[in-house]
């Protein structure tokens, strides 16, 4: 089932689209890059609207109706519930706005994951499988084994720069800058020091670039230009609509301020 | 902090976990390799090299004495005239090794090491050829490597580094003079086994060839890919000329028996072709054919993904078949009395049967 629907349709798109370019050279990180531009222009209607029911969650902690809720009924679950879904309904607010457009995403996130690995097929039972997996309109037998080379890469190992004798893991590191920029970016400032959704962006700020960076360390570096290329279209997403907290870069920028 | 500050990056470690399980990153995926002398058989299979005894399935020993993650071995280990067992690591440490099988360390009693190549860039997929006092091992970081047996050195280096510009999966072949390979982008490559200068352009199969080209009596080479057909290529000339089409992509090499030609395919077909290409015969077994077939005396033994072994006559009649269950993609061997299977997700890692196909012995790593 989830062959037949994520990882065959995925694998299958991949290599249509490295098919396209099969004569250019690195013609596989190319591949990986518009598809991933391609899953994002189509989840855009996704994410954009994750952004906002997060921003609109995060704006709800600072609004002094919803803190005063939380103060008075704060030994009253029930009643608390009841009263949170008043004020979500007031003011137009689906709490499971910004959740829901992840849980839809997540599954995409790891087909492609699935696929990258599958395409690359560097071992004779992953070969066996992608030759079982392509659909009839791909000329399979000329495109395998894909040409896993790209720029200094090969995208199917973890990628490393030999700089004085030291491997420089350089894709695990943009990785990790780049998912820092982003995250920080979409941290809304909050100027409410009990805020547990910007106590938990914060604390995701920081373990997800670690996570991912350490993915990009460990496998093959394909991933890496898929998490890379996600996350400057998502940076370029986010600054489009003109909410990029650029302040949040700096230390100690994730503060509003307060009113004396 | 509170709890639940720590609630989703427990969900994000927990699905990068999940992420690590299903990417094989430690694990190579493939099928185990397999060679025998007339008393051991040696299987290579995942963090171990066994060495098993013939008669009875009984482990004579393992290497490495404990598994380690960066040590896979799936290539099909060689024995070298000198009585060296010659092995190469498909995992992160992607080394070759010499092992002296008569001599082992009393502590561990895992066989001494002769010696080690650390210099290739990539996994051992494929065996080594080795050719009187040489070694030609390809890697899949696109080189033949060529190391001297007789050197002595206890640390090898490559005399000679031939780089084919492909990933190499499958073990070279040779006249005596020139030496035959196929690599992954398509093409079979021959080389002077001295000089090391090629006596014709590289020659297009049409798709991938995993699979070690055979070299027939005539001087004829036979070389199947995934272009779906068996070339036969002039070794003295480098013409090549299309000999069978197939129904589905050819994995392994061919095995040539008088003048027959068997061989099968990816679809589930098994071939029995003339020299002068007329097929002889074909039959669907139960699933598609990985691993080379294997002549004996009296049939010749194929098997199928679908974890049955068969045993045809000469004519394309089934004498037997016997379902031993997982799958199987390694080529079977024998010594003329026992034939070893060697299946993937099976409940044993290796079995032999008698030339009636019955079981004798199975065999399954202790922990």
């Amino acid at each position: 089932m989830w062959d037949t629907f994520i990882i065959h349709p995925f694998t299958n798109l991949l290599l249509w689209i490295y098919s396209l370019m099969v004569n250019v050279p690195g013609a596989f990180g190319w591949a990986i890059i518009l598809f991933t531009i391609l899953i994002r222009v189509v989840t855009w209607p996704l994410n954009a609207q994750q952004l906002k029911g997060a921003q609109a969650m995060q704006e709800l902690q600072n609004d002094k109706e919803w803190q005063a809720i939380q103060k008075k009924y704060a030994k009253d679950k029930e009643k608390l519930a009841q009263e949170q879904m008043r004020i979500y309904k007031e003011k137009g607010i689906n709490p499971f706005s910004s959740c829901l457009p992840t849980l839809i995403q997540f599954p995409i996130i790891i087909g492609l994951y699935q696929a990258i690995i599958r395409s690359l097929a560097t071992a004779p039972l992953s070969l066996l499988q992608l030759g079982r997996s392509l659909y009839p309109m791909l000329d399979a037998a000329a495109l395998i084994p894909l040409n896993s080379r790209f720029l200094w890469m090969d995208l199917g190992r973890p990628e490393f720069i030999p700089i004085f004798g030291f491997n420089l893991p350089t894709l695990a590191i943009i990785v990790a800058v780049t998912t820092y920029i982003q995250s920080k970016l979409t941290m809304p400032a909050s100027a409410n020091p009990n805020d547990q959704s910007a106590a938990m962006n914060n604390t995701m700020s920081i373990y997800m670039p670690l996570l991912l960076g350490y993915f990009a360390l460990t496998f093959a570096s394909g991933l890496s230009v898929y998490f890379i290329t996600s996350n400057l279209l998502g940076i370029l997403q986010y600054a489009l609509t003109g909410r990029a907290n650029w302040r949040n870069l700096l230390p100690g920028g994730n503060k509003t301020p307060t009113a004396k | 902090m509170k709890p639940k500050r720590f609630l989703l990056p427990l969900v994000v470690i927990l699905a990068a976990l999940w992420l690590s399980a299903c990417s094989g990153a430690a694990l190579v995926n493939s099928w185990p390799g397999l060679t025998n002398d007339n008393e051991t058989v040696y299987l290579a299979a995942g963090a171990h090299v066994y060495a098993i005894r013939l008669s009875d399935g009984h482990e004579l020993w393992r290497y490495p004495a404990k598994a380690n993650n960066n040590l896979q071995f799936i290539a099909p280990p060689v024995l070298a005239p000198d009585g060296s067992l010659i092995i190469g690591s498909a995992g992160a440490d992607h080394r070759l090794v010499a092992l002296d099988p008569t001599r082992l360390d009393p502590a561990t009693q895992t066989p001494l090491e002769k010696w080690t190549f650390t210099d290739a860039q990539d996994r051992w997929i494929a065996g080594a050829l080795v050719l009187e006092n040489k070694v030609f091992a390809p890697n899949t970081d696109g080189n033949v490597y060529v190391l001297d047996l007789t050197d002595g050195l206890s640390t090898k280096k490559a005399v000679e580094q031939i780089d084919l510009g492909a990933p190499l999966w499958s073990q070279p072949v040779s006249n005596g003079t020139l030496v035959f390979i196929t690599s992954m982008n398509h093409f079979l490559h021959a080389f002077d086994a001295q000089t090391y200068t090629s006596p014709w352009p590289p020659i297009d199969l049409g798709g991938a060839a995993p699979g070690s080209p055979l070299l027939g009596p005539d001087g004829s080479l036979y070389v199947g890919s995934f272009a779906s057909r068996m070339v036969r290529v002039d070794t003295a000339t480098g013409q090549a000329t299309t000999f069978a089409s197939t129904q589905g992509w050819v994995w392994s090499g061919a095995t040539l028996d008088g003048d027959t030609l068997y061989f099968g395919d990816l679809e589930g077909n098994f071939y029995a072709y003339r020299s002068d290409g007329q097929l002889a015969w074909s039959i669907q077994p139960d699933g598609p054919v990985v691993g080379s077939p294997l002549a004996l005396p009296d049939f010749i033994v194929f098997a199928t993904e679908s974890g049955s072994v068969y045993a045809v006559d000469r004519q394309g009649k089934i004498v037997w078949q016997r379902e031993v269950g997982g799958k199987i993609y390694t080529t079977p061997v024998s010594n003329n009395e026992y034939l070893l299977i060697a299946p993937m997700q099976a409940e044993f890692a290796l079995s032999a049967h008698d030339l009636n196909g019955s079981q004798v012995w199975s065999f399954t790593p202790k922990k």
